[in-house]
């Protein structure tokens, strides 16, 4: 249990680690030293140059080139080519521009134009580059983008390319987490109670699973719920209520996190039956061709629901079909089954649906319903 | 949603970092996300401005969408370039603190992003970080989770954030709070009884409400009468929810009358319509032949039959115009009752324009195939007003 003194500190240390959140970049120093050299070389021969930067989204590009800039005390323009791609008269007004004395650009989403129409800007981009001398940065996720380029744009496609795919070890991905709370070389550095803190949490322990599935983006917003927690919301500071509420933040990227179970065990009983009914006929279906999914009909569904009431569970009779249907519609609204569109409406009964969440995750989920012995005993028989 | 799930959702949504880009908020409509939603934003925390748009409003145009934000925001819009609407928002935007910009865009009924063109959602979505110095953060608000909406747009970090429907505690708060004469024992059973079949506040005031004025002016005295109450909730739930209350599942069936008004020889020509549709051709002389009934199968056959109908494709087929006249009249004739003096085709066009079967083959005059569109259940009772027992006449009767 902490202190008034300690609490106070951990806060303070806390915002001061979430306003430096933004600006942290992590394992990109290689990359960030072939773009100094790139921009160190443009500003001393001012020859107009063009370079790809090919990452993931969301793996720091930007974040690097800025960082760069700064260095440099250069503006950066950027440019966002989706814009371009979604709006064809927006290029038109791009390929007007002229030298307004931007030098340094970055192109985002470049790998969006893929029309030869779109491709166009790129080409006005890299010619203006050399004209102009401009240093134009594309930023790019797709691999294949050069080949995918026209002919117009391949005869200038810059040769020069920063690669961002970097892999981590769960060590690096450990000492990223704690630099991101304890940023280093600021004064968060300095108190110790607040480094004490943070090393109690033991967050090598839980960060496992998330390393496995996520990328650093997750990590940065676990740490952002994190430090807002301590920094502004924190009003219980044992270590129970801490853990509870950092697990509840976790959970969302761990790989067991399933939104549509959530779904499921929030639906009420009848409607959980109905799923079950659905799951159940589905379970030694084949279907109807290698391309589909095995599906079955409203009406089907309806006829196991009864099955189930009348034998093993009373209480849940319906007194006509469309309760039943209307529950169907209910799961597919919520996502948790997907109904055909297709089907004339007034013909409800011989709608096809299917499920969408998988079969053994269904099978580990039946046990958390809480259902009665009756309902669980029925779904547990395989059907002949 | 009780204290803590708040303040999560607090740290979520004023989260002062960019890495929090887009939060969505999904479950159920009785657990009210989106007023629980705009509740939180009305009074923003750290600085924080909220403008709220809707999906469904600008049905399907990202320009309308746009527009209705900018006028929240107090500015016009000129073109719809999402990219000037960034630029307008940080230029025109009364902040109230010049040097950190920060807006919240919620966007309710996020579930209607399908109806707009994806790529330039796609950038619009994507466009939080057009500006460097200005924070914008996401919002939105739907049923179920986002991937279920937008696939192209599964490489966005959102974060999904449920909120679950209201626990059985918080729906006796609330239905206490809008009807207070309800008694608190006869609420709790009530409550336990219905939960499994809708868990909506609102359906449940409305059905115990109705319930609880038929049990107060049934009941005798002081006591509590499980009984009574039980009976009164299934009378008042039995149309919304369609709950059938113990004692009525053994009484027989009283006859079917809400088809009285349809005229006797539609009925009887759906019913051949529905039987020709969905009974195999073969099966006719089993059913409408002089031998009905004294055509045995035996059990093997009988189970094969089942495997074949499961493997099959259910549902009804059409069938030849010269089938349902013959299965129409042998129907008649089994009844007792006469019909005459029309032509049965028109009766066909009628059903037909009613939606009840449909006419394919339109081609060729001579043999038209039509289908019979019509539930089970529904043939089941248009055969009860003419008290005739389908089942007798169905190859997959169940």
């Amino acid at each position: 249990m902490l202190t008034e003194t300690e609490q106070r500190s951990v806060k303070k240390n806390a915002r001061r680690a979430l306003d430096l959140l933004d600006d942290q970049v992590f394992g990109l120093a290689e990359q960030e030293r072939q773009i100094e050299n790139i921009v160190y070389d443009f500003l001393q021969s001012k020859d107009g140059k063009c370079c790809l930067l090919e990452g993931e989204r969301n793996c720091g590009r930007e974040s690097t080139v800025r960082k760069v800039m700064e260095k440099y005390k250069k503006e950066l323009r950027v440019i966002n080519a989706g814009f371009v791609a979604a709006d064809p008269t927006y290029q038109q007004e791009l390929a007007r521009e002229e030298d307004s004395g931007y030098s340094i650009f970055l192109v985002r989403d470049a790998d969006k134009l893929i029309t030869p129409q779109q491709q166009k800007i790129l080409y006005t981009m890299v010619d203006k580059a050399t004209h102009f001398s401009w240093l134009v940065f594309f930023s790019i996720s797709r691999h294949d983008f050069a080949q995918n380029l026209q002919k117009q744009a391949t005869s200038r496609i810059p040769k020069v390319q920063v690669s961002f795919d970097t892999t981590h070890n769960y060590d690096e991905y450990c000492s990223a987490m704690a630099q991101l709370l304890i940023p280093k070389g600021s004064k968060c550095d300095d108190d110790k109670c607040y480094k004490k803190f943070i090393t109690s949490l033991n967050f090598e322990k839980w960060l496992r699973p998330v390393f496995q599935t996520s990328r650093f983006v997750v990590l940065k917003q676990i740490a952002a719920q994190i430090l807002m927690l301590f920094g502004y919301y924190c009003e219980e500071w044992e270590s129970s209520g801490i853990n509870k509420t950092i697990s509840a933040i976790v959970a969302r990227s761990l790989p067991s996190y399933n939104e549509k179970v959530i779904i499921l065990k929030d639906q009420t009983r009848r409607s959980q039956c109905v799923f079950l009914c659905v799951w159940k006929l589905l379970q030694n279906k084949e279907s109807d061709g290698p391309l589909s999914v095995p599906k079955t009909s409203y009406r089907n569904v309806f006829l196991e629901f009864k099955k189930l009431v009348n034998s093993y569970y009373p209480p849940l009779n319906v007194s006509s079909d469309i309760f039943v249907f209307r529950e169907l519609d209910h799961l597919v609204k919520m996502g948790v089954l997907k109904a055909d569109e297709s089907t004339n409406v007034t013909n409800t009964s011989f709608r096809k649906v299917w499920t969408q969440i998988n079969d053994t995750v269904v099978k580990d989920t039946i046990p958390q319903l809480q259902l009665p012995i009756q309902i669980s005993d029925f779904f547990e028989s395989i059907s002949k | 949603m009780d204290y803590n799930e708040m303040e999560r959702l607090k740290m979520l949504l004023f989260n002062n970092s960019k890495a929090v880009s887009h939060v969505h908020v999904f479950g159920e409509d009785e657990g009210s996300r989106s007023e629980i939603v705009r509740q939180v934003l009305k009074n923003p925390e750290h600085d924080w401005i909220c403008v709220s748009g809707d999906f469904l409003y600008a049905d399907g145009s990202l320009k309308l969408l746009l527009e209705s934000l900018a006028i929240s925001l107090g500015f016009k819009t000129r073109g719809d370039k999402a990219e000037h609407f960034f630029s307008n928002i940080y230029s025109k935007v009364e902040w109230p603190d010049e040097s950190s910009k920060k807006l919240i865009i919620f966007l309710d009924n996020a579930q209607s992003i399908v109806d707009y063109p994806p790529a330039p959602i796609q950038c619009f979505l994507d466009s939080y970080k057009a500006i460097n110095d200005m924070t914008v953060r996401f919002v939105t608000s739907a049923p179920s989770c986002f991937t279920q909406y937008h696939i192209n747009l599964s490489h966005l970090s959102v974060i999904d954030f449920h909120i679950a429907t209201p626990s059985i505690d918080t729906t006796k708060t609330l239905i206490t709070r809008a009807n207070p004469s309800i008694d608190s024992t006869f609420l709790n059973f009530a409550i336990q009884t219905l939960v499994i079949y809708c868990k909506s506040p609102n359906t449940l005031l409305g059905i115990i409400s109705d319930a609880w004025k038929m049990y107060d002016n049934q009941s005798s005295g002081e006591k509590f009468e499980p009984t009574l109450a039980k009976e009164c909730i299934g009378r008042a739930s039995s149309e919304k929810l369609g709950i059938v209350s113990g004692e009525k599942s053994g009484e027989r069936k009283p006859v079917e009358t809400s088809f009285e008004t349809m005229p006797l020889a539609m009925r009887y020509l759906l019913i051949a319509a529905f039987c020709a549709s969905n009974n195999p051709p073969q099966s006719d002389s089993r059913y409408f032949a002089k031998n009905h009934g004294r055509d045995k199968r035996s059990e093997k056959k009988e189970l094969r039959a089942e495997e074949q109908r499961l493997a099959k494709e259910l549902g009804p087929k059409a069938a030849e115009l010269q089938r349902i006249i013959c299965i129409y009249e042998t129907l008649l004739k089994l009844t007792e009752s006469t019909s005459c003096g029309f032509d049965l085709k028109n009766v066909i066009a009628s059903l037909d324009s009613m939606g009840l079967v449909s006419v394919t083959n339109r081609n060729n005059l001579d043999i038209p195939k039509i289908k019979c569109l019509i539930s089970l259940e529904t043939a089941h009772k248009i055969s009860g007003s003419l008290n005739l027992e389908l089942r007798n006449y169905l190859e997959y009767a169940t």
